[in-house]
């Protein structure tokens, strides 16, 4: 039955990708080797212990979902056999249950069958305390996780759940074998090298050797359920360099076939590109680059005050005028060119995506306008009265402190918003900090994103998936980092409005997506027009691959080696 | 001599000791976090979690005595069950980002950084020793002032730029070398040997380019201060040939300075070299130090920054005990 | 090389001005050097465009009469760069060099001559040797980057730093090779000589120790600026360095290595500075070697 789909699909597909459709429906490894590179090598292919995509992507190829997101962000059983939902009684009347049935006749790389046993066991060593498990969240709400028999489980939340696809679905939160993690629940999990670096899956390859941080490979599992794949026999995923070495190997050298990751200036890429081996592949998932804006007081007098909102209100930073007078003078589409090229699109919404989430509400900012931001500034009061190029009221000056992490890319941005805001009469210092420390939240640094000792600060953002609940959760007053929570909390503007909070209570109960969707937008207007974040871009992820291979679907909202299986090398270049 | 090496080696324990206080003491002010690298996705109460986890709430000196018993303790034990055939289940230095023993890691990640740097090391040598005896020799003739400008320009042209230069010549626009090391290659036989030599000669290169200008820097400027020595003038005086003063006296009294470096340069075989492997994706312990750094993995890094501070101390007794077989007039009792 | 020319005694200063006129090496390296200083000092109000000054139509171009070196890729000039560059790279390099040559020496001298400091000093040596540097600079920047900044601005402050880091992690290897030639010296006889004489331990080291491990010791110095012009580069990206937008030689080198094929201006000419200053310094450092050697005289061609 599977064969058969899987012999369809690949009938067609090979008519759509390419003159010759017997390249496209050859047999399990006739397509032989695959490199491919992941600049940031793998260090663990057990993603519950990942440190993010470069783990968890490469594990994707072993270790697979109940199911996950196709490229345009729509859910796609996996290894169940249909999505549960409330008409096909999947999801149980009050939102409070899900219960999924696995295809039958499903078998792990060692040949034993994938039972619910399995799906629960999976549950369970993520919930088990002491277990280090990352994905613990997507678990938090669910209270029990039973095998109705050998192919049906269901899982019971705490609360109603609107959108109950978090647990064991995407690439984040696979299926594990119970024979063979069962000895590393809880605390033994960090010590289970052997299981966590070579894990049995149900994936179409198994791990034949694995040196963290440097390479791993792979060859086809037998047991794959389409007899017919993977076309490639072997893989290897190489791991090291930086991302403009990478992204040679597959444009100039033709060492590698796919490159992870090239967030590069888009001109060395086109460069690259053009008459080279490869080409370069872009989709676009919720990532959107974008400014904190602190709206509590940062100065270094203040003491343990500093940064909080017991220390007081920013002197200029949550001046309407001001803030609208920073996001005009941008130039967004210069910002999105000169750094990410085709795969940067100009944004004022930090929930860009998918669709029926976007906004339209604050476009005017995409158009930069300097004279409105003077005037805005003038109008407010703000006036250089001393001619040193900087606008001061009430002894208070323009002048801020713009910190990021260290990044090529970051830094040209840096340069250009420090140019802009020079012209309307603001002063830029800027400051770059190592990522490890930036993003590492170590209460004994100053320099971490969280404490925001500064006046404006870049990163990105996301959220995985389709479904932004969590995400907008972010900027609830309870989400302030302060001293009391020891810093931990994302809401790093120090963005704090009842109403927000009221909005953000009903999205948690509302279950309609149109409903939603609305909420969601209402939500994303009110910290626009706050002036809380002020988004620049919204980026899209990037990869290269080599002109032979075919097949590749680039996915935003999984991992981007999703659709594996049905890669294949043509005999000669497209 | 030997009482002085017995004692000195006696020393260096408590000296180890004291330098991997002070480097747990770094590492764990230092402000990176094991946590950095998560994407933004995951909650902070799951990072709070992941601490915890790590052991990262207990109090610093419980964390060091635990790294302490852990690598003095159980790590010789396993190794002596290993080699005795015998099971063992002693909890070992685990890295904190590949959840795998570190000293593992470490095993894996040796041989391509002893390849790699260590023969750039004995290739930088080769091509000083000469350099610095001839120019020396003729200083100021035309193989000094040759060998000057190349061992200079050398110098100053950095490997991240010279690594990324030789790609785009040797790999993009003529093909003839790889611009990735494979370190899964195995040499088995001579069409084997001759891939891994390609796969190493850029590396090789770069590193050899910075050994060679150093080397042969401290070692001409040695050898010119010795030519003009006394000792110098007598054997010449006493007709001896200029081939014996060179070699007989001359050279050996030069060594000094260069024991100092080579004696400096070997521990950093271990260290590897962060910049060119990266380039090149040779993936040695360079590489595995910065990524450690990078993810705030403290055992990992206390372990490599550790085993490197005892080879330092190794290799300065070495060099010390060097002194006195150079110059028998050293003395230091 | 046995025939020598004996000149005449001459009174000190004049002479070594003397030795190091005659040799060509040193002079033309003093020239080079001081056209360099002199260019990056003057240059600023030659060419008077602002090396941050973004032109974004003007991007990645090649040179041109507008921009005699060409731009980077957002337009910058790369000449204005290069002079305003050439300050911090220049003022990083040798006061970073002379703070770990000058502590190198001070540590290899007093532990090569007085037994009693030998053994403490080298363990000390050993201990810093083997410090692993990133966690040092991390934490360097953690503690004192906000104080220095308040006590001296921005840009004094991160310089203070900057020169701090440097200098303090890189005065190792100069210590040990000074030690090791010390030691050797304390035992020839016209020091033993010197001693028995009763020669007060500051003159014995100005007089007979320091010039005899002056070859070394400007090879270190020689080395140490090169190191510290590229290491001042590799500080910035771990956010010690000096802020994106004030541009350094190395740094210049860094970014412009990504654009080698777009733009090889962009290598060339910080490439070219750094060069030139290593070789000109090194050059001066052989001259002076020469000229301060009490015995050395100028072998004659035969």
């Amino acid at each position: 039955m599977t064969g058969n789909q899987g012999g369809m699909r690949c009938l067609t597909g090979g008519i759509v990708l390419s003159m010759l459709p017997a390249l496209a429906c050859a047999e399990q490894g006739a397509s032989g080797h695959l490199n491919i590179l992941y600049w940031q090598a793998p260090t663990i292919l057990n993603p519950y212990l990942s440190s993010g995509p470069k783990d968890i992507e490469p594990a994707s190829l072993v270790l697979e979902p109940l199911a996950r997101y196709d490229e345009t962000g729509t859910l796609t059983p996996w290894l169940a056999a249909d999505i549960p939902t409330l008409e096909n009684g999947g999801i149980s009347e009050g939102l409070t249950s899900i219960t999924w049935t696995l295809r039958p006749g499903l078998t792990w790389s060692d040949g034993t069958n994938v039972t619910a046993q399995d799906v629960v066991f999976t549950a369970k060593y993520c919930m088990t305390p002491d277990g280090g498990c990352q994905q613990a969240t997507k678990f938090s709400d669910v209270t029990s996780v039973e095998a109705l028999d050998d192919l049906t489980v269901r899982l019971t939340f705490a609360a109603p759940k609107p959108f109950p696809y978090g647990p064991l679905v995407g690439v984040e939160t696979p299926i594990l074998q119970k024979a063979q993690f069962e000895g590393c629940i809880g605390a033994n999990a960090q010590s289970c090298t052997a299981q966590n670096t070579a894990p049995i899956g149900t994936g179409p390859f198994r791990v034949t050797e694995f040196r963290a941080g440097d390479v791993v490979t792979f060859e086809a599992n037998p047991q794959y359920r389409d007899p017919d794949k993977p076309g490639f026999a072997t893989v290897t995923i190489k791991g090291g360099g930086d991302a403009i070495g990478a992204a040679r190997t597959v444009l100039e050298t033709g060492e590698m076939d796919y490159a992870w990751n090239l967030q590069v200036d888009p001109a060395i890429l086109d460069k690259m590109a053009a008459g080279g081996t490869g080409q370069i592949i872009r989709s676009f998932g919720t990532p959107v680059e974008r400014l904190m804006i602190n709206r509590t007081d940062p100065s270094p007098s203040l003491g343990d005050l500093r940064s909080t909102r017991d220390g007081g209100a920013h002197p200029f930073l949550t001046d309407p005028a001001v803030l609208g007078a920073l996001s005009i003078a941008i130039d967004r589409s210069v910002v999105a060119e000169l750094g990410y090229g085709a795969a940067g699109k100009p944004t004022c919404d930090i929930l860009p995506a998918p669709a029926i989430y976007a906004s339209s509400a604050n476009d005017a900012c995409l158009t930069q306008d300097l004279d409105r931001a003077r005037q805005m500034l003038e109008d407010a009061g703000w006036v250089d009265s001393d001619g040193d190029g900087v606008r001061e009221k009430d002894g208070g000056r323009l002048s801020v402190l713009f910190q990021t992490s260290t990044n090529p890319v970051r830094q040209d941005t840096q340069a250009l918003l420090k140019s802009w805001w020079a012209e309307i009469g603001i002063e830029t210092e800027l400051r770059q900090i190592d990522p490890s420390v930036f993003f590492g939240g170590d209460p004994g640094s100053p320099d971490t994103f969280q404490k925001f000792y500064a006046d404006i600060q870049m990163f990105t953002n996301f959220f995985p998936g389709t479904d932004p609940e969590a995400y907008l959760n972010n900027w609830t007053c309870k989400s302030i980092p302060t001293p009391a929570n020891n810093w931990l909390g994302f809401n790093i503007p120090r963005y704090c409005d009842p109403e927000y909070d009221a909005l953000a209570a009903q999205l948690a109960q509302t279950a309609d997506l149109k409903d939603r969707a609305a909420l969601a937008r209402r939500m994303n207007d009110m910290l626009m027009q706050a002036g809380a974040l002020i988004p620049l871009v919204h980026r899209g992820d990037v990869s290269a691959i080599s002109n032979t291979l075919q097949g590749v679907k680039m996915n935003s909202w999984d991992s981007e080696l999703w659709n594996i299986a049905d890669w294949t090398r043509a005999d000669e270049p497209r | 001599m030997f009482t002085y090496t017995l004692r000195r080696l006696a020393f260096s324990v408590p000296l180890l000791i004291a330098i991997s206080l002070v480097i747990f003491l770094l590492i764990d002010l230092a402000p990176n976090d094991p946590t950095a690298n998560l994407p933004l996705s995951i909650p902070p109460e799951t990072r709070e979690e992941l601490r915890k986890g790590l052991g990262l709430d207990a109090p610093s000196h419980v964390r060091y005595l635990l790294w302490c018993k852990q690598f003095f303790v159980n790590e010789p034990l396993n190794l002596l069950d290993w080699v005795t055939g015998g099971e063992s289940d002693r909890l070992r230095v685990q890295s904190w980002s590949a959840h795998a023993p570190v000293v593992d890691l470490i095993a894996e990640r040796l041989p391509q950084t002893l390849w790699v740097v260590g023969l750039s090391l004995v290739i930088g040598a080769v091509i000083a020793l000469p350099l610095a005896i001839l120019s020396a020799r003729h200083q100021y003739g035309r193989i000094d002032q040759i060998g000057t400008f190349i061992t200079m320009v050398g110098f100053s042209v950095p490997s991240f730029f010279l690594g990324v230069l030789m790609i785009i010549v040797f790999s993009v626009k003529l093909g003839w070398f790889p611009s990735i090391y494979d370190t899964t290659h195995r040499v088995t036989d001579w069409h084997s040997l001759t891939i891994q030599l390609r796969q190493m000669v850029m590396p090789v290169t770069v590193l050899s380019v910075f050994n060679a200008a150093q080397f042969s820097r401290y070692m001409r400027a040695s050898m010119l201060e010795t030519l003009h020595k006394d000792f110098v003038r007598t054997a010449r005086a006493k007709g001896m040939t200029e081939r014996r003063v060179l070699f007989g006296h001359v050279l050996r009294h030069a060594m000094i300075p260069v024991v100092t470096v080579v004696s400096l340069a070997i521990p950093q075989v271990f260290a590897g070299a962060i910049v060119t492997e990266q380039v090149f994706r040779v993936n040695g312990l360079g590489t595995l130090l910065i990524a450690g750094i990078q993810s705030g993995d403290v055992p990992l890094v206390q372990t490599l920054a550790f085993l490197f501070a005892v080879l330092i101390v190794l290799f300065n007794l070495l060099a010390d005990i060097a002194y006195g077989l150079l110059d028998p007039r050293i003395r230091y009792d | 090389m046995t025939e020598r020319t004996l000149h005449p005694p001459v009174p000190r200063r004049t002479a070594f001005w003397h030795r190091f006129g005659t040799h060509r090496g040193a002079v033309a390296g003093m020239v080079i050097f001081a056209l360099i200083i002199l260019a990056v000092l003057v240059g600023p109000w030659v060419w008077p465009l602002d090396p941050a000054q973004i032109d974004i139509a003007a991007k990645t171009q090649g040179p041109s009469s507008a921009h005699p070196l060409g731009t980077d890729q957002l337009g910058r000039d790369l000449l204005a760069g290069l002079l305003a560059g050439g300050r911090v790279s220049l003022l990083v390099g040798l006061v970073a060099m002379g703070l770990a040559v000058g502590l190198g020496t001070l540590v290899g001298v007093t532990a090569g001559l007085l037994r009693r400091w030998d053994a403490p000093l080298m363990r000390l040596t050993d201990l810093f040797l083997s410090l692993p540097l990133l966690p040092l600079l991390m934490v360097a920047i953690m503690l004192w980057r906000d104080s220095l900044r308040a006590q001296f601005g921005p840009e004094t402050g991160i310089f203070i730093l900057i020169v701090g880091a440097i200098g303090l992690t890189s005065w190792m290897q100069t210590a040990r090779i000074v030690r090791g030639e010390v030691l050797s010296l304390r035992e020839r006889e016209f020091v033993i000589a010197a001693t028995a004489l009763g020669t007060r331990p500051f003159a014995m080291i100005r007089r007979h120790i320091l010039p005899n491990v002056l070859g070394p010791i400007l090879v270190s110095a020689t080395l140490g600026v090169g190191h510290a012009i590229l290491t001042e580069s590799a500080l910035s990206f771990l956010g010690l360095g000096f802020p994106s937008d004030v541009p350094s030689w190395g740094r210049m080198l860094f970014d412009g290595t990504h654009y080698m094929t777009l733009t090889p201006a962009r290598v060339v000419w910080p490439g070219l500075a750094i060069s030139l200053t290593v070789l000109s310094v090194n050059y001066i450092g052989d001259g002076l070697r020469d000229a301060l050697d009490p015995r050395w005289t100028r072998p004659v061609r035969r």
